[in-house]
């Protein structure tokens, strides 16, 4: 029954989060030539030092619309990043605490209002996880921000049970390495594969000079994004493992320097 | 007809919820400032999260919903704001509970003024059996 009830949450989730995606794919050409135009306006006035009116002062258009026009949205990334360490920092600390004092419950961990919390967060964060990932290139995140994401599922795991819980629950050691090397693989495969048609590394589009068509670009209404989807879910996989990579060799390292671990 | 009839309810409800959301915010503002120790503090910031946070998503939500020159995206933003306020449910009592269980603890935090002291009794039984 209670199984039930986080299958049930979980699939009224990802129906959500999917109705959110396929909004976010229609596009009107009226917000197009709209984004077209603020393309125009960063390129002129980046760097234009006989019109400052509205200039950055900075050659680099990439930096100056992420620190100077688009500045809100990176000092509001840096500042989730900070809660988000602040968070493990106090999870940390609170599983340091059932090492040291009795046990609450037979096994171990923390109290089972986390646990319950835990166990629909973590369905939560990994339809969220890939959702990020899957669709990065209409909306912001992407397979970087996607797979941070996925990583913060076993890091609630381990707080709140123990690191033994999670290899339990299937993140081995080995499996992550190996698809953490799957992922770049599939990067490397998406990147290199338009040469095989004459075409240039990294490719995406169809290009002049080149005798690589391009990736698909849409499905039906769907926006595909060409390569981009591609590469985000492969970076997906190579962030995400790799966190989860870093969790358990801190466990592993942990054993290996004769402490009891955190059973 | 009905439509619109339905959208100013909507519109107004929306606004009422998130109007009621910032005298959550105040009170918990408020509560912040005066109350004695760690403990009642923790519960007027889940005040904020709760009542000033989640309370006010699904006002935004409704609104959003109202709003037909969104197009097909208020639905999008209607779900958003729900998913938000759903996550913030779970989270922040979660989060409250979690700090208040370590400050109590670690004695990291003075647990004066006392009125009655629950989770004390609770531990000493199991520890004792």
């Amino acid at each position: 029954m209670r199984k039930a009830s986080y299958i049930a949450l979980a699939v009224v989730g990802c129906a959500a989060l999917t109705l959110v995606a396929v909004l976010g794919t229609f596009a009107s050409p009226n917000t197009l030539s709209r984004v077209r135009a603020l393309g125009e306006f960063i390129l002129y006035n980046t760097f234009n030092v006989f019109s400052k009116r509205w200039w950055a002062g900075s050659p680099e258009a990439v930096t100056a619309v992420l620190w100077d026009y688009r500045g809100l949205d990176t000092i509001f990334e840096t500042t989730v990043l900070y809660a988000a360490v602040a968070g493990c920092v106090v999870l940390g600390y609170t599983s340091l605490l059932k090492r040291g004092r009795g046990r609450d419950e037979a096994g171990g961990g923390l109290t089972v209002v986390v646990k319950a919390a835990t166990k629909i967060l973590f369905a939560l964060i990994l339809i969220t996880s890939v959702n990020v990932a899957l669709h990065g290139y209409i909306t912001p995140g992407g397979g970087f921000a996607g797979g941070s994401t996925f990583a913060i599922a076993p890091l609630l795991v381990i707080a709140a049970y123990s690191t033994e819980k999670v290899v339990r629950m299937g993140f081995r050691f080995l499996s992550s390495a190996v698809m953490r090397s799957a992922g770049l693989l599939a990067l490397a495969l998406v990147v290199l594969s338009p040469l095989i048609y004459y075409g240039f590394v990294l490719q995406n589009q169809l290009k002049p000079n080149s005798g690589f068509p391009g990736y698909p670009a849409f499905l039906g209404p769907l926006f595909l994004g060409g390569s981009l989807l591609y590469l985000n879910f492969a970076e997906f996989l190579v962030v995400g493992m790799e966190f989860v990579l870093v969790f358990l060799a801190f466990h592993f390292m942990d054993k290996l320097m004769g402490g009891e671990g955190s059973g | 007809m009905v439509n619109a009839v339905v959208d100013q309810v909507l519109l107004y409800v929306g606004m009422a919820l998130v109007t009621v959301g910032a005298v959550y915010d105040l009170i918990a503002g408020i509560g912040m400032a005066r109350f004695p120790n760690f403990f009642v503090r923790l519960h007027a910031a889940t005040i904020g999260a709760v009542g000033g946070a989640a309370l006010p998503l699904v006002g935004v939500a409704l609104i959003a919903l109202a709003s037909d020159q969104l197009g097909p995206y208020r639905f999008g933003v209607c779900a958003v704001c729900l998913l938000t306020a759903a996550a913030i449910l779970i989270t922040a009592p979660t989060g409250s509970h979690i700090l208040a269980y370590a400050a109590y603890k670690t004695h990291a935090s003075p647990r004066k003024p006392c009125i009655h002291d629950a989770l004390r009794k609770f531990l000493e039984e199991g520890e004792g059996g």
